[in-house]
């Protein structure tokens, strides 16, 4: 039995959680406290991944990514091979999942009382040292909660990884795409036991993330009580 | 008062009864088709000429992937014919006695070709797809998508399946294979003439030779729990009369080989 699937869907949903969460923590940070239409607006972009369907998430990403479009054949022209690729489908399931990451971090970092932010300014600390030092660990307990959150869809993303990416065994055949292809081939029996599979995943997965988030908020609240 | 609670009550009892009578009234001259959708085309231009005669049904498609169609049919979904886009999920009907008895017939055939996108001069033959700048070759799902099934068939039979299948993309359907080439994210692809015929993003590289894969072919037939056989058979019958012929052909759809 070909076990790819799930060494696929270990790895793309892995590093879409850590690209999403690097990138959703940042924009968070660059957003949160800001005020204005613009920024509203912003919001509603960055949440449309979340709002559209995911098959329509991926067939908009094959449409700005694949060469029929300037940015895909600019790619394509650079040598990059993107479309049915590995990258694709991290691209994919990231790009699902930002929403997720995005809105918990700043919910997280908003709650973090600005008079601490504002106390390590007079005394002298910078931009980047108060958000290392005082929002992340403050905001821990939230983030860590998207990053759960963001694992979980990206394990299960169907639809953009399935459009962007292509089903291709063994490179992009993700659990889910091989669940949905046994069913449609009538193999009941294959997508019962990848269906399992993906419990079994997702169970062990949530649970020891939700064990490291726990013991790195008992690190990160010692940390700012020391301080 | 006795009189306007009574009232009341038969308003009520008329409004809970009729949706379901306007439904009782509504069979009589109406019938729906399940048909594939990558007849949808061909059977919208059915639909316009046969609803100009005198008398026609009002006819309702429901066009889906074959598949999931037969497992809606097999659930009870109200449908009075059903056109397949291959044997299989006909067969898999009739060996659950859901069909009408000898209301099966194929009412149309199809030619599976290899696409490019239009302009790409790479791939001039079947061998020029083990080239190495041709990377990725889009094919239905073989276990699934009766497009891939014919594909993998013909390959198999010319002895370049293996020399091939390091490439292939397996799409969830024959209209996804037409999307990654016409898009030039595949370098080709296999699909049937008639979606190859439905945009001008791609051209025909290869016709398969015939002799290399079962002849494609759509069976219809009249599901026995159908309120209006009448009416489905004589729908059954105009696909398969000139005129009905005539058209699917213009869409690029064969003679059946029956």
């Amino acid at each position: 039995m070909d076990l790819s699937p799930i060494r696929l869907s270990l790895e793309v949903s892995v590093a879409a959680t850590a690209v999403v969460t690097l990138l959703g923590t940042l924009v968070a940070g660059w957003r949160v406290r800001r005020r204005g239409v613009i920024f509203e607006l912003l919001d509603g972009v960055f949440l449309l991944p979340l709002v559209l369907p995911p098959t329509v998430v991926g067939f908009l990403l094959l449409l700005m990514l694949g060469r029929a479009s300037p940015i895909g054949e600019f790619i394509y022209q650079l040598g990059l091979r993107l479309v049915f690729s590995w990258n694709a489908a991290v691209i994919a399931a990231a790009v699902t999942t930002f929403p997720l990451m995005y809105m918990t971090a700043r919910a997280a970092l908003e709650q973090v009382d600005a008079s601490l932010a504002e106390a390590a300014r007079t005394l002298g600390a910078g931009e980047g040292r108060i958000f290392r030092e005082i929002l992340l660990p403050l905001a821990w307990p939230g983030l860590a909660a998207g990053m759960v959150l963001t694992f979980a869809r990206a394990l299960g993303d169907f639809g953009a990884t399935l459009i962007l990416a292509g089903n291709i065994p063994g490179r992009t055949q993700t659990l889910p795409l091989a669940i949905f292809f046994a069913v449609e081939a009538g193999d009941t029996q294959e997508a019962v036991r990848w269906s399992l599979v993906t419990v079994a995943i997702s169970l062990a997965a949530l649970g020891a993330l939700n064990l490291w988030t726990r013991h790195r908020t008992g690190l990160a609240m010692r940390v700012v009580q020391q301080d | 008062m006795q009189n306007r609670r009574a009232m009341l009550a038969g308003m009520l009892a008329a409004l809970i009864a009729a949706p379901f009578l306007a439904r009782a009234q509504g069979t009589s001259g109406q019938i729906t088709v399940a048909a594939a959708i990558s007849m949808k085309d061909a059977l919208e231009a059915i639909q316009a000429a046969y609803g100009a005669r005198a008398g026609a049904p009002n006819i309702t498609f429901s066009l889906g992937a074959s598949g999931i169609l037969q497992k809606q049919i097999e659930e009870g979904a109200p449908v009075d014919v059903f056109i397949s886009a291959a044997p299989a999920q006909m067969n898999a009907l009739e060996g659950k006695n859901l069909l009408l008895e000898g209301t099966r017939r194929d009412v149309a055939g199809n030619r599976l070709v290899l696409i490019v996108p239009s302009g790409s001069t790479t791939v001039k033959s079947l061998d020029d797809l083990k080239k190495p700048e041709v990377q990725h070759i889009a094919i239905g799902e073989i276990r699934a998508v009766p497009a891939g099934q014919y594909a993998a068939e013909s390959l198999r039979n010319q002895n370049l399946f293996d020399a091939l299948r390091g490439k292939f993309v397996y799409a969830q359907n024959v209209r996804a294979v037409l999307t990654y080439v016409a898009g030039r994210d595949a370098d080709a692809g296999f699909v049937y003439e008639t979606d190859a015929k439905s945009t001008d993003k791609v051209a025909i590289a290869v016709a398969m030779p015939a002799s290399s894969y079962t002849p494609v072919a759509y069976p219809a037939a009249v599901i026995r729990s159908s309120q209006s056989a009448g009416a489905a058979k004589a729908f059954l019958e105009y696909l398969s009369s000139p005129e009905g012929r005539a058209i699917l052909e213009k869409y690029g759809f064969t003679t059946p080989a029956k």
